[in-house]
C-alpha cells in the first residue's frame, strides 16, 4: 500500500506544494457537503503533509488518512494568510483548538493529496471529509490521551453525535434569550473561574463575545436549486466569502475553477460563484427573512445575520434587485473586480 | 414435502392464525413459516406487522406480495453511521419505491415508521391520499420533506393518531401546515414536532390539541415560547409525555406561578423533554411533577450541576435519564443516591471538541451510577478519561447490561492511570454482561479486546468500533465469534482483506457490515462479491479519480465499504460515488 508518511517538522510554503498537488491530484469531490467537510483545519499540519507527499502524490493514497490535525491546530503559530486550507467545510476552525505545542509529531490530515486542481490546497477540508485515518506507528494521542487538557482532533463524524444534537449545542446559543445568555455566561465563568481567578465572572457582554469565539461550529443549511438534497455548511469554518464560495462549489460539484488561478494577494482562488460568471448565484436569508445576495456586508455582519443559504439560478437572483457582481466589500477585499457594482 | 398425512389440516386455518398471533417476535413467525407450505400460507396471510431492517434487503413489491394483510410497516434505510455524516448525502435510502409499492398492495396500511430514509413531499402526499385508514406516521432521522408535505398529511389523514417527527431535517416552507387539520379532526394521541425549526402557530396548535381528548404525547419545538406553554398545558391536562418549547424567559413571578400550576395540573405526566435553553429560573416550576416522572430528557439544556442535582434528586421514580455532562461526577453521585429505579442513562458532551475548560465528568460518575442503580441496563456515556479498574467495577456491578456504549472522546485514549489499553475493561464488560446486545467501544484497544468479544459476547447484535485494533486478527475474532451479530460498523481500524474473505459466510448471517477508513482493497471486495451472490458489496468512493472503479487495480484501497445481505440483487438507485460489485 502506501508508505506511511513520517512526521517531520518541516514546513513548506503552501505555494510550492500546491503546485505539486495540482499536478498530481484531481479535484476533490467536495465530500459530504455537510458539516463533515473534513476535519482539517490544520494549517501547519497540512503543510507538513504536503511536503512529504509533494512528489508522487498519487490519487490512490489517501484512503487511510484522516483529518487528524494534532499538529495542524497549533495555536499561536503564525499562519501565512495564504494558508486557507481549512477553509472548506469542516467541523472546526483552527482557532478553536487549544495549543498543541506539547505534541511531538503531529498527525497530519490526509486530504492534502486530494486537493483540487485549484491553486490553494483546499484538500484539507475535503479529503478528510472522505475519511481515512492514518494509524501512525507511534500514536501521538497516546501521549495526550490522559492529559487533563486533551487536544482537540478534528475527525469526521467524531465524536459520534447526531447532527440534530450538534446543531442544538451551537446554533441555538445564537438566538438565546437573556436567561440563556446569563446561564452560559455563568457556565463560562464557572469553568474559567479556576483558571483565571474569575476574571470572566462578570460582564455578560464579555462572555457573550468570548462565547461567540469559542463556539465551534455554526451550521447553516444550503440548498441549490434543482438539487433535492440539502446540505449543511459550517460557516465558522470559513473566514471569508471566497473561502465559503469555493467550499460550496466543491460541495455541489459546480464547474471547477480553471487552472488559471488569479494570483491574488492571498493566493485564494477566485470563486466563480461570487464573480457572477456562473449561472448560479449565492444568496442568503437574513434574520428578517429577506433573501440577499451574499457579499454585501462585511463577513462578520454576514455571520450575525445569516440564517440559511441558497444557490439560486441567476435568472432568479436578478430579481433581488442587485447585480450579480457582489457588494463593494467583496470587491475591496479581493481587489479583483475593478468596477464597483451598480448601486 | 411430506406426502400423505397433512397434519396442518387437522385444524382450520383460523385456528393456526390464532396460534400464530401469540408468537411475539417476527423471528418466531419466520420460523413457523418454514415448517410446511400450509403454515407458510397461513402465516403470511395473517401477518399484519412487518419490520424491514434494511430497505434494500428485499424488493418492496415482493414484501407487499408476500404479506398482503399488513397494517403496520417499519422500514430502515441508511446505515447507522449516516448519523455522523460518514455516508454521502446522496447514497440512497429513498422511500418512494416502498411507498409506491405499499400504496399499490397495502391500501389498508395504518402505520408507517421510517428511519434514516429520504422521504419526499411526494411520498407524504401519496401516503395522505392512498391509505384511507392511516393512523400512525413516525419519521426518525429522515430528510427530504417539508412542512408542505406535512400539510398534506394533516389535510387528508382523517384518522391520524400519531404524528411523530423525531430528529428529521424538515424544510420549512409552509408556515400554516397545522391549519390544514380540519376542524372536525380530533383523533390525535401523539404529536411530536420537536425537530421542526420554523415558527409554530401556537394559536392553531392550541385549538388543535384542545379538540383532541386522547392526546397523550405533545412535544413542541424550540420556537414555542414559555408563556404560550401555559395555555397549551391548560388544554391538555391529561398529557403523559410533554416536550417543552423554549424553557427560558425573562424572569416574571406571575409567569412562574402560572407555569407551575399549569404543570402541576398535568397529573399524569410521566415524561418530560425539550427544555431548550433552560436556565435555573423556571426549572423549579416542574418540581411538583418530579415524583411521578419515569423519563427525563435534559440533554438539550445547558443547566449546571447544582440545578440538575436539585431537580433530579426529586425524581425518585426515574427510569430513564438523558443529560449533559454538565451534571459532572457529583451530579451522577446524587442521581445514584436518589434514582434507584434508573434503567437507562445517557450522558452527552456539552463541549465535544474540548474547546472550553474540561468538565469534571469522569469514570467516577459512571462507577457511582453502576453501584447505586441496580436496575441499570442501558448506558451511553461520553467522557474524556477512563480506567480499566473503573470498567471492571462497572462490569461487576451491572451484569445485566443490554446496551453499553462508551465514547471516550479522544481516539486512542489509554487507561489514564496505568497507560494501558482498555482491553481488560471492555473484556470484563462482555464477560460479565451475558445479555449484552449492543456495544460501542472507544479508547486505546488492541486485538485482545476483540478476542474477548468474539468469545464471550454471545447475545451481541450490534457492535460499533472506532480507532481500535492492531490488525486483521481483531476483525477475525469478531466475525468468527459473536454468533448473534447482526450489525457491525467499523471506522478507522487497521482491518484488511483477509478476515473479510475468511469469514465471508458470516456476512450472510448479518444484516450489514460497514467499514470505513480501514485497510480493505478493491480486489478483496471483488472476490467477496463474486463469492457471495446474496450480498450487495457497495464500495463508496467519494473522491473522483481518473479511472472508473471497474478499471481500478485490485490493490486500490477502498474508502468506505457497505455490505449487506439481500434477496433483491443490486439496487438501481446508486449515486455516482457508489459501486455495487458483482
Amino acid at each position: 500500500m502506501q508508505m506511511v508518511r513520517g512526521y517531520d517538522g518541516g514546513l513548506a510554503s503552501p505555494g510550492s506544494v500546491s503546485k505539486a498537488e495540482a499536478a498530481a491530484a484531481e479535484e476533490e469531490e467536495g465530500l459530504v457537503a455537510d458539516d463533515v467537510g473534513g476535519g482539517a483545519p490544520g494549517k501547519a499540519g497540512e503543510r507538513e503533509e504536503e511536503v512529504l507527499s509533494g512528489d508522487g502524490e498519487e490519487e490512490g493514497e489517501e484512503e487511510l488518512d484522516l483529518g487528524l490535525t494534532l499538529g495542524a491546530a497549533k495555536r499561536g503559530k503564525s499562519e501565512p494568510s495564504a494558508a486557507r486550507w481549512g477553509s472548506c467545510c469542516r467541523i472546526l476552525t483552527a482557532k478553536d483548538f487549544p495549543s498543541l505545542s506539547s505534541l511531538g509529531s503531529p498527525r497530519s490530515p490526509s486530504a492534502s493529496s486530494v486537493s483540487s486542481s485549484s491553486g490553494t490546497n483546499l484538500g484539507g477540508g475535503i479529503g478528510t471529509g472522505v475519511a481515512g485515518t492514518r494509524r501512525a506507528a507511534e500514536s501521538v494521542s497516546h501521549d495526550v490521551g490522559g492529559s487533563s487538557h486533551p487536544p482537540s482532533q478534528v475527525v469526521v463524524g467524531w465524536p459520534p453525535i447526531r447532527q440534530f444534537r450538534m446543531n442544538n449545542l451551537f446554533n441555538h446559543s445564537k438566538d438565546s434569550t437573556l436567561e440563556a445568555d446569563t446561564a452560559v455566561a455563568i457556565k463560562r465563568s464557572n469553568i474559567a473561574g479556576g483558571a483565571d481567578g474569575g476574571s470572566k465572572a462578570d460582564n455578560g457582554n464579555k462572555d457573550h463575545e468570548s462565547r461567540g469565539k469559542v463556539r465551534s461550529s455554526f451550521f447553516v443549511k444550503v440548498k441549490m436549486d434543482g438539487d433535492p438534497i440539502g446540505r449543511k455548511v459550517d460557516l465558522s469554518a470559513h473566514d471569508s466569502y471566497e473561502a465559503l464560495a469555493v467550499a460550496l462549489e466543491l460541495m455541489f460539484h459546480l464547474p471547477t475553477i480553471s487552472s488559471a488561478i488569479e494570483a491574488s494577494v492571498h493566493g485564494a482562488k477566485i470563486s466563480k460563484l461570487l464573480d457572477g460568471s456562473l449561472e448560479f448565484a449565492l444568496t442568503y436569508e437574513d434574520k428578517d427573512g429577506d433573501w440577499m445576495l451574499v457579499g454585501d456586508v462585511p463577513w462578520g455582519m454576514f455571520l450575525e445575520a445569516v440564517k440559511r443559504l441558497r444557490i439560486m439560478r441567476t435568472l432568479d437572483a436578478n430579481g433581488l434587485g442587485r447585480s450579480i457582481h457582489f457588494g463593494k466589500h467583496f470587491n475591496k477585499v479581493s481587489g479583483l473586480i475593478e468596477s464597483d457594482p451598480p448601486a | 414435502m411430506v406426502g400423505g398425512f397433512r397434519w396442518a389440516a387437522m385444524f382450520p386455518d383460523e385456528v393456526w392464525e390464532h396460534v400464530f398471533s401469540f408468537l411475539p417476535a417476527d423471528a418466531d413467525r419466520n420460523a413457523a413459516a418454514l415448517v410446511c407450505r400450509a403454515w407458510y400460507r397461513i402465516e403470511r396471510r395473517s401477518r399484519w406487522r412487518v419490520f424491514v431492517g434494511n430497505c434494500y434487503a428485499v424488493e418492496p413489491a415482493a414484501a407487499v406480495r408476500r404479506f398482503p394483510e399488513v397494517r403496520a410497516a417499519a422500514i430502515k434505510g441508511k446505515p447507522h453511521f449516516a448519523d455522523f455524516n460518514l455516508v454521502p448525502s446522496d447514497w440512497g435510502g429513498g422511500a418512494e419505491a416502498w411507498v409506491e409499492a405499499m400504496a399499490e398492495g397495502w391500501p389498508h396500511l395504518e402505520e408507517l415508521r421510517l428511519k434514516r430514509m429520504v422521504v419526499s413531499d411526494d411520498c407524504l402526499e401519496l401516503i395522505a391520499r392512498c391509505f384511507k385508514n392511516f393512523k400512525v406516521l413516525s419519521l426518525v432521522s429522515c430528510e427530504g420533506f417539508s412542512t408542505a408535505g406535512l400539510a398534506a398529511i394533516a389535510a387528508n389523514c382523517r384518522n391520524l393518531r400519531e404524528l411523530d417527527l423525531h430528529e428529521n431535517e424538515v424544510e420549512d416552507n409552509c408556515l400554516h401546515w397545522m391549519s390544514h387539520f380540519p376542524e372536525s379532526f380530533a383523533s390525535l394521541v401523539t404529536l411530536n414536532i420537536a425537530c421542526l425549526e420554523g415558527e409554530v402557530n401556537v394559536s392553531v396548535l392550541e385549538r388543535l390539541i384542545g379538540r383532541c381528548p386522547n392526546l397523550k404525547t405533545l412535544r413542541l419545538n424550540h420556537s414555542v415560547p414559555l408563556e404560550r406553554l401555559v395555555g397549551l398545558l391548560h388544554r391538555v391536562p391529561q398529557l403523559v409525555d410533554l416536550g417543552t418549547g423554549k424553557f427560558a424567559a425573562q424572569h416574571h413571578p406571575e409567569l412562574f406561578s402560572k407555569l407551575e400550576s399549569a404543570i402541576a395540573g398535568c397529573k399524569n405526566l410521566k415524561s418530560l423533554s425539550g427544555f431548550w435553553e433552560a436556565g435555573p429560573t423556571y426549572l423549579p416550576a416542574i418540581y411538583s411533577v418530579c415524583e411521578g416522572l419515569t423519563s427525563l430528557n435534559l440533554s438539550y439544556a445547558t443547566l449546571q450541576g447544582p440545578e440538575l442535582i436539585k431537580l433530579i434528586s426529586r425524581c425518585k421514580n426515574l427510569q430513564r435519564l438523558w443529560v449533559m455532562d454538565l451534571i459532572e461526577d457529583d451530579g451522577l453521585i446524587a442521581v445514584a443516591a436518589s434514582c434507584k429505579l434508573l434503567q437507562e442513562l445517557r450522558v452527552f458532551p456539552s463541549d465535544p471538541y474540548g474547546a472550553a475548560q474540561p468538565i469534571s465528568l469522569t469514570e467516577h460518575g459512571l462507577v457511582a451510577i453502576s453501584a447505586g442503580c441496580p436496575m441499570l441496563h442501558s448506558v451511553l456515556y461520553f467522557c474524556r478519561q477512563m480506567t480499566n479498574a473503573a470498567l471492571l467495577t462497572v462490569a461487576k456491578n451491572c451484569p445485566n447490561f443490554t446496551c453499553f456504549r462508551l465514547c471516550i472522546m479522544e481516539p486512542h485514549t489509554p487507561d489514564y492511570i496505568t497507560r494501558q489499553p482498555l482491553d481488560a475493561g471492555f473484556s470484563a464488560i462482555v464477560e460479565s454482561c451475558k445479555h449484552l446486545r449492543r456495544l460501542s467501544l472507544s479508547g486505546l484497544l488492541t486485538d485482545l479486546v476483540f478476542k474477548s468479544i468474539g468469545a464471550s459476547a454471545n447475545c451481541l447484535e450490534m457492535l460499533s468500533v472506532a480507532f481500535a485494533g492492531d490488525g486483521d486478527a481483531g476483525l477475525h475474532y469478531i466475525l468468527s465469534g459473536c454468533k448473534n451479530l447482526r450489525k457491525l460498523e467499523i471506522r478507522d481500524c487497521p482491518f484488511g482483506d483477509k478476515p473479510l474473505l475468511d469469514n465471508a459466510a458470516k456476512l450472510e448471517t448479518m444484516r450489514s457490515l460497514w467499514m470505513s477508513s480501514c485497510s480493505v482493497t478493491l480486489g478483496a471486495c471483488r472476490q467477496l462479491a463474486r463469492k457471495m451472490p446474496l450480498l450487495n458489496v457497495e464500495v463508496i468512493n467519494e473522491r473522483k479519480r481518473g479511472l472508473p472503479l471497474e478499471l481500478q487495480p485490485d490493490n486500490c484501497p477502498v474508502e468506505k465499504l457497505y455490505i449487506y445481505r439481500t434477496v433483491a440483487g443490486p439496487r438501481s438507485d446508486t449515486p455516482s460515488c457508489v459501486w455495487i460489485l458483482r
